[in-house]
């Protein structure tokens, strides 16, 4: 017992991106139609309001950065400090209103109803079941072991589980968000789709390779037991409260790496020369997609962080395959979640997991260079 | 009573072990805390995502920190 205690401490405490569910207090009073209406009129005001704002922004910061600091146009620091100022509301509004919406979507799916959903599925359908789930099913790094244990002994696919464990951290809320904000739909679309791709793909060659003699024993023995975890029934006032929280929670979180992202990708667009990039990151140079991919891993950073600054760089002429493959293997390929997957899956498994992800990654990379 | 708070210990998990201490204190019952780090008996009682609260065996709660009202609820539960 004292040993595995020991054992448990060496996992990182990496950021762990739990919710926090303090908002979710049980308030039991049912809302009365009146409520209801209000609650409607109020949400449309705050769109509404929202929208107003929003479309200010970029007159804003430039009338701050040229009217009330005076600084000279086309300097390179005039050009840092609108950047920053325009980016940085405008990337925190967009994160506080998806990040609603999606605490309200997650509110209604649950690792158990999803490993319920996944159970007994076959494995094409399963594994994009799963990466689809992934997107909104709420996880935690953290809980990346017991969710695997909990998936893979209700007899969920190998494959289709670790459709989803990719799936889950790589297609997430605020990549997505902050791609469309920084980089417009169709970059985001294309992440999105990719992204999916790649981890059902990896899932389901990993599942046709025949991986489960690589789990760890003690995980097969297990006999659990999901049914006993009461099912979720919220109210429309609790789902919304979850949204809230989630806001609250994952803004509070990540504020202080969007800034320093787009600070970072202010500098880099005011100062770096156009084109820079382009000799170390740009098309010509084949071997930057790999050595993308392969500096990405040992990077943990959440996507709030590394959009600003991947912003910036494709903007200095680096190509968007090398940028997506470099942001993908940054948020999917872990350390951290290797390690902590350590506990469960035998090394020559971990190989596979790494060399199979990261081989779809690069594939995304090239193929954007090519077609883009 | 048996409150078992799961979780490999991370600061949510930290975080929901000391909001159940508190209400414990608060409602003056007798409980034992025990805190879970390991995943197979995490996994074992049937909990997916942490941190997890399960009280006398039945979980309560899963995948969030729950709020301190919340486990005082649970706590007058048993306790009638």
């Amino acid at each position: 017992m004292l040993d595995k205690e020991e054992a448990m401490k060496e996992i990182p405490p990496i950021s762990c991106s739990c919710p926090d569910g303090k908002s979710m207090e049980n308030k039991a009073v049912k809302p009365g139609a009146g409520q209801i209406f209000y609650t409607i009129i109020l949400m449309a005001a705050g769109v509404a309001l929202w929208f107003l704002i929003y479309r200010q922004l970029s007159s804003f910061s430039v009338f701050l950065t040229y009217s009330v600091l005076s600084l000279r146009q086309g300097s390179h620091l005039g050009a840092a400090v609108s950047f920053f100022l325009y980016d940085t509301p405008k990337v925190l509004m967009l994160l506080g209103l998806v990040i609603y919406v999606v605490g309200i979507i997650r509110t209604f799916f649950t690792p158990e109803r999803t490993r319920k959903i996944l159970a007994g599925k076959r494995e094409s359908v399963g594994n994009i079941l799963a990466a689809l789930l992934g997107i909104v099913t709420p996880f935690c790094s953290c809980s990346a072991v017991p969710l695997f244990i909990g998936f893979v002994t209700a007899g969920v696919p190998l494959g289709v589980t670790l459709s989803f464990l990719v799936a889950a951290p790589m297609v997430n809320e605020i990549a997505l968000v902050l791609l469309y904000g920084l980089l417009g739909w169709k970059v985001a679309a294309l992440y999105l789709f990719t992204g999916l791709m790649v981890a059902i793909v990896s899932g389901w060659i990993i599942g046709r390779l025949g991986m489960e003699r690589h789990i760890e024993e003690w995980v097969l023995e297990l006999r659990t037991n999901a049914d006993t975890v009461p099912d979720n029934k919220l109210t429309w006032n609790e789902r919304l409260n979850g949204g809230k929280a989630a806001v609250v929670d994952i803004v509070g979180r990540v504020w202080i790496y969007v800034i320093a992202g787009i600070a970072v990708g202010a500098g880099i667009h005011g100062y770096v020369p156009e084109g820079f990039m382009a000799t170390i990151m740009g098309k010509g140079a084949w071997w930057s997609v790999p050595a993308a991919v392969v500096i990405g891993i040992p990077m943990y950073s959440n996507a709030a962080g590394i959009v600003p600054v991947i912003h910036a760089l494709l903007e200095k002429g680096a190509a968007l395959g090398t940028v997506l493959a470099f942001m993908m293997s940054v948020i999917a390929l872990s350390l951290p979640e290797m390690v902590i997957l350590r506990k469960v899956l035998k090394p020559a498994m971990i190989g596979v997991f790494i060399a199979v992800v990261g081989s779809g990654i690069l594939l995304v990379g090239y193929l954007f260079n090519m077609v883009i | 009573m048996e409150i078992k708070v799961c979780g490999p210990g991370c600061a949510n998990c930290t975080k929901a072990e000391n909001i159940v201490r508190e209400a414990v204190a608060a409602a003056g019952v007798d409980a034992e805390i025990l805190k879970i780090s390991d995943f197979a008996e995490i996994a074992k009682l049937g909990v997916l995502s942490t941190p997890a609260i399960v009280i006398n065996g039945q979980i309560k709660c899963v995948g969030k920190v729950p709020a301190k009202n919340e486990v005082l609820a649970w706590l007058k539960e048993k306790n009638c």
